[in-house]
């Protein structure tokens, strides 16, 4: 697409906010958190969108805004924790940390509730480019070749990248059934 | 229940997901987000002028700092002549005649 033959920004929004909160949501796994950053990515569409030059499509474009955002939100959520533990072991209260509630998509079919939830608690280990393809792949539902275009890899490596995600969260889910332990 | 069946009703709970759809109200909050921040910028040209502003402030200081000196320096030789044509510059000598 040329940058001349872009939609307007309410048009962007509309044809691409399900896409975009869905992706979001699928690496944060709590809507008020999806939200706040499907807010930023739009707010830098909207600030970098005069500057698109066409090299991509549309579509991979504001993917790859929203998935570096989210990783971005992931970084600095995980740095938030690090220091909110070290700050505990000097508080003479003690801070009781306590684990994230189960994560239910909105999207997923009511039997497969539990099943999923555990799912997604098990994606949230995953080494970051492993959970980005698994997420595009099986929360967006995209092909390989356009989750290759939004990371900027080959196909093969998403193939790769894909099986070593599946080959992990099966290994992590039985540890997890063996012990049953909690997370 | 097998473990390994287990993982694989797991391993496939995603499938026929439904995209999650945003609060109606997101729209309206991203323009919002959008006016505050421009409302911030400030143009090319008004940061230029004052960058240059500054420059030339410094410029002036410098030079005028260099002149005192210079006059300073100046004025300086000025006494020792004239200390020196009456003798009055102190050369450690003590005459007692």
């Amino acid at each position: 697409m040329q940058p001349e033959q872009l939609p307007s920004f309410p048009e962007i929004y509309e044809t691409y906010k399900n896409r975009v909160f869905n992706t979001v949501l699928g690496y944060l796994q709590n809507t008020e958190d999806a939200e706040e950053t499907t807010q930023d990515v739009f707010v830098e569409v909207h600030r970098s969108m005069h500057r698109f030059e066409g090299k991509s499509s549309l579509s991979t474009w504001i993917y790859r805004i929203a998935v570096n955002k989210s990783l971005d939100f992931i970084k600095s959520k995980n740095r938030k924790k690090r220091f909110a533990f070290l700050s505990s072991l000097f508080d003479e209260k003690g801070a009781v940390q306590h684990d994230r509630p189960d994560f239910h998509h909105p999207g997923v079919q009511l039997e497969q509730k539990e099943n999923a939830a555990l799912l997604f608690k098990t994606i949230n280990e995953l080494p970051e480019n492993q959970k980005t393809a698994f997420i595009l792949s099986k929360v967006e539902g995209l092909g390989y070749a356009e989750i290759a275009e939004v990371m900027q890899l080959s196909i093969s490596s998403v193939e790769s990248l894909l099986f070593r995600a599946k080959q992990n969260l099966q290994k992590k889910l039985s540890d997890y059934f063996k012990n049953e332990r909690k997370f | 229940m097998s473990n390994e069946k287990r993982i694989d009703e797991v391993m496939s709970s995603l499938e026929g997901i439904r995209k999650a759809e945003p609060n109606p109200f997101l729209y309206t909050r991203i323009m919002n987000k959008v006016e505050a921040a421009q409302s911030e910028y400030t143009p090319a040209r008004i940061v230029w002028l004052a960058a240059a502003s500054f420059a030339l402030l410094v410029l002036l200081n410098l030079t005028a700092i260099r002149s005192l000196s210079s006059k300073e320096s100046a004025s300086n030789s000025d006494f020792k002549s004239v200390a020196s044509s009456y003798n009055l510059m102190n050369d450690n000598s003590i005459n007692y005649n």
